[in-house]
């Protein structure tokens, strides 16, 4: 979603400006209320600040539906898939891929050279556990079961890395690669 | 199209049986909104409460044991209020105590109407969003969503000590988990209809919460500066359990306020529920259980009851709040799972930069980000009139609440190892979700502030607002 207007303060004090302007105009009707000003002037705030909040939400408005537009127009009428790509890309595609050429569960663990703590490795590692489960786990790790696969995401030259009693199962560049272990 | 009816199921099965619980509850009569987001509230909270237990006691988890048990305690609910609301004669039925709006304006009901337009476009846009995009926010990728794949695979909670973050609550795991078996297949966009409708829920709650000291177009203004926040309403319609937690975190504190109001002890009892049911949602519902707490202290301190009447309410509020948290920390021990993850202190004298730096990116996130509209400054603004002129004793409970909850973050942050989570590199995610859980408490302040302002019209309110 858009957020129109990016620097509240400085909108915040445009509307302060203006409203105690408009407040300044009306002053001498409100001297004749006999109210003390300070006092009026406090009471106006919550008010003139409403006043304020509609205006930053009108001036919203056309960045709302912009947004909104522009995610019917992209998502309407394409197939889940379809969408899972529009929005994940690599990770999705590549976890359909794995996911679509294993005959059995593997209990997988991931190499790679991006920083999985810091964004993107962070996210990408995530999606690709999360599109990957249950065929593959990858990230629900069963300490009593040990692992009998390797992804290797984002591996500079994956296949020197390779164990020799694992073989590749998939390859999708020198750089993702998906092994298994020999069945004994 | 035949694939709705399931998820339709779905959803209405635990509102019925929200809805027993809710009649068994509170004896009086309700508007038709509020009762339904009431119950939805209260199924909601009972489903993964349900599927707890039966994975506590070796009850496998299926459609015919959910539902039926979920059926059980709505017809077993319902039954104990018929049979009490038998002993009572017509003229008995109490009705819930709204501001009367018999003296609106055309000008007044032409905004009325406007207003509500705007807020069903922006409910409409939500909706859509939820159900047409898939999962794929950071929380529900790496926890919350991935959890409820494993837990839909294998049909039970046997693999939660070895999923990420075990000893997180499991509320919207558990609930999407419900989803995938009725749908029999796991489909990450279906599962999202609770996130819109927790929202949608919460709005009701905060109106009907308004409709009780303002009159009606006053009230849809205050829910209507939710709305004005993109960033608020964008957490409505993604996997993000945010809404989920202010639903029952801020309704509590609405309940407590209302029970402080007409000692109906209805009102307590749901506060004791939602309390203990946010505990079951976030980490962070533990530390607004002890809000909530606070808050009822300082309410009975206030109240002319007697002390043993103070404290056996106290010890009622505090024996229900605190069924979730042990059932599932029972739940954490048979598991296997850490119970207080996170939870630590490790606040040393060299670390006082902490404090300056949590006390700028709070004020970062609330002033300057552009995440609230300016709903902030409006709300400091309008808090100057607590100087100026009376207030009612709601007003002040408000916000000592929100001073509560400011405190309490800023405690978290600056004293315990959750620091590095929080501020720097991942402070723009984490600060402003924090600053949400209470977020309505504010635009709720703000709005009975500006309507205590206006006469003639909404004076009848404004007496009930200072009545107190």
């Amino acid at each position: 979603m858009g957020y129109g207007w990016s620097n509240p303060t400085v909108f915040a004090l445009t509307m302060a400006i203006i409203l105690w302007c408009v407040d300044a105009l009306t002053y001498t009707r409100m001297k004749r209320r006999k109210q003390p000003p300070l006092q009026r002037a406090f009471q106006l705030l919550p008010v003139y600040g409403l006043v304020a909040v509609m205006v930053w939400s009108v001036l919203q408005v056309p960045t709302t539906f912009r947004d909104f537009t522009r995610d019917v127009s992209t998502y309407s009428g394409r197939s889940d898939q379809e969408r899972r790509w529009l929005i994940h890309g690599q990770p999705y595609l590549l976890a359909q891929r794995i996911r679509q050429g294993v005959d059995r569960p593997y209990q997988t663990e991931l190499i790679s050279d991006l920083d999985l703590e810091r964004s993107p490795g962070f996210i990408l590692y995530r999606k690709l556990a999360y599109y990957l489960y249950p065929e593959v786990a990858l990230r629900q790790v069963d300490p009593d079961r040990p692992h009998h696969a390797i992804v290797y995401f984002h591996k500079q030259d994956a296949a020197q890395f390779i164990p020799t009693d694992y073989r590749i199962h998939q390859q999708f560049n020198p750089n993702v690669i998906f092994a298994v272990k020999d069945q004994p | 199209m035949i694939d709705y009816l399931p998820l339709i199921l779905t959803i209405m099965i635990p509102v019925i049986a929200g809805y027993g619980m809710l009649r068994c509850i509170v004896d009086e009569e309700w508007p038709v909104p509020l009762t339904l987001a009431v119950s939805y509230a209260l199924g909601s909270m009972l489903l993964p409460m349900l599927m707890l237990m039966y994975d506590l006691t070796g009850i496998p988890w299926s459609g015919a044991t959910i539902y039926g048990g979920l059926m059980g305690m709505g017809g077993a609910s319902l039954g104990m209020s018929l049979i009490r609301g038998r002993k009572r004669s017509v003229e008995e039925t109490a009705y819930m105590r709204l501001v009367d709006n018999d003296d609106m304006t055309t000008l007044q009901r032409l905004s009325y109407a406007l207003l509500m337009l705007y807020l069903a476009v922006h409910v409409w846009m939500i909706f859509w969003r939820a159900l047409n995009m898939p999962v794929f926010v950071w929380d529900a990728m790496s926890t919350s969503m991935f959890k409820a794949h494993v837990f839909f695979h294998e049909n039970s909670l046997a693999s939660l000590k070895n999923v990420p973050r075990p000893s997180y609550p499991l509320h919207v795991p558990l609930w999407a988990t419900w989803i995938s078996m009725n749908l029999q297949h796991w489909n990450d966009q279906w599962i999202k209809i609770i996130f819109p409708l927790n929202f949608m829920a919460f709005i009701v709650i905060n109106y009907y919460f308004l409709r009780c000291f303002v009159h009606k177009l006053w009230a849809l203004i205050g829910v209507g500066l939710i709305f004005t926040s993109e960033y608020a309403l964008s957490f409505a319609a993604v996997a993000y359990r945010e809404w989920t937690l202010v639903l029952y975190n801020c309704s509590t504190v609405f309940w407590i306020i209302l029970w402080s109001r007409h000692q109906k002890n209805a009102y307590l009892i749901l506060a004791a529920v939602f309390s203990g049911a946010g505990t079951f949602v976030k980490l962070e519902g533990n530390g607004y259980w002890m809000i909530h707490m606070f808050l009822l202290l300082a309410v009975l301190w206030m109240s002319k009851q007697a002390i043993a009447a103070r404290v056996k309410k106290l010890i009622q509020f505090t024996v229900i709040a605190i069924i979730p948290i042990v059932l599932y920390a029972i739940g954490k021990i048979v598991h296997g799972v850490e119970i207080a993850e996170r939870a630590g202190f490790d606040f040393q004298w060299t670390d006082w930069p902490r404090i300056p730096a949590t006390v700028k990116a709070l004020f970062k996130f609330m002033f300057v980000s552009g995440h609230w509209n300016i709903l902030w400054w409006v709300f400091v603004l309008s808090v100057v009139l607590v100087f100026v002129q009376r207030v009612s004793r709601d007003v002040y409970l408000l916000l000592g609440t929100i001073v509560l909850f400011l405190g309490l973050h800023f405690g978290v942050i600056v004293f315990t190892e959750n620091y590095d989570l929080i501020i720097g590199y991942y402070e723009k995610v984490n600060v402003p979700r924090l600053l949400l859980h209470f977020f309505p408490l504010v635009t709720t302040v703000t709005i009975l502030l500006a309507a205590s302002t206006q006469p003639n019209r909404t004076r009848h309110s404004l007496t009930s607002l200072g009545s107190s």
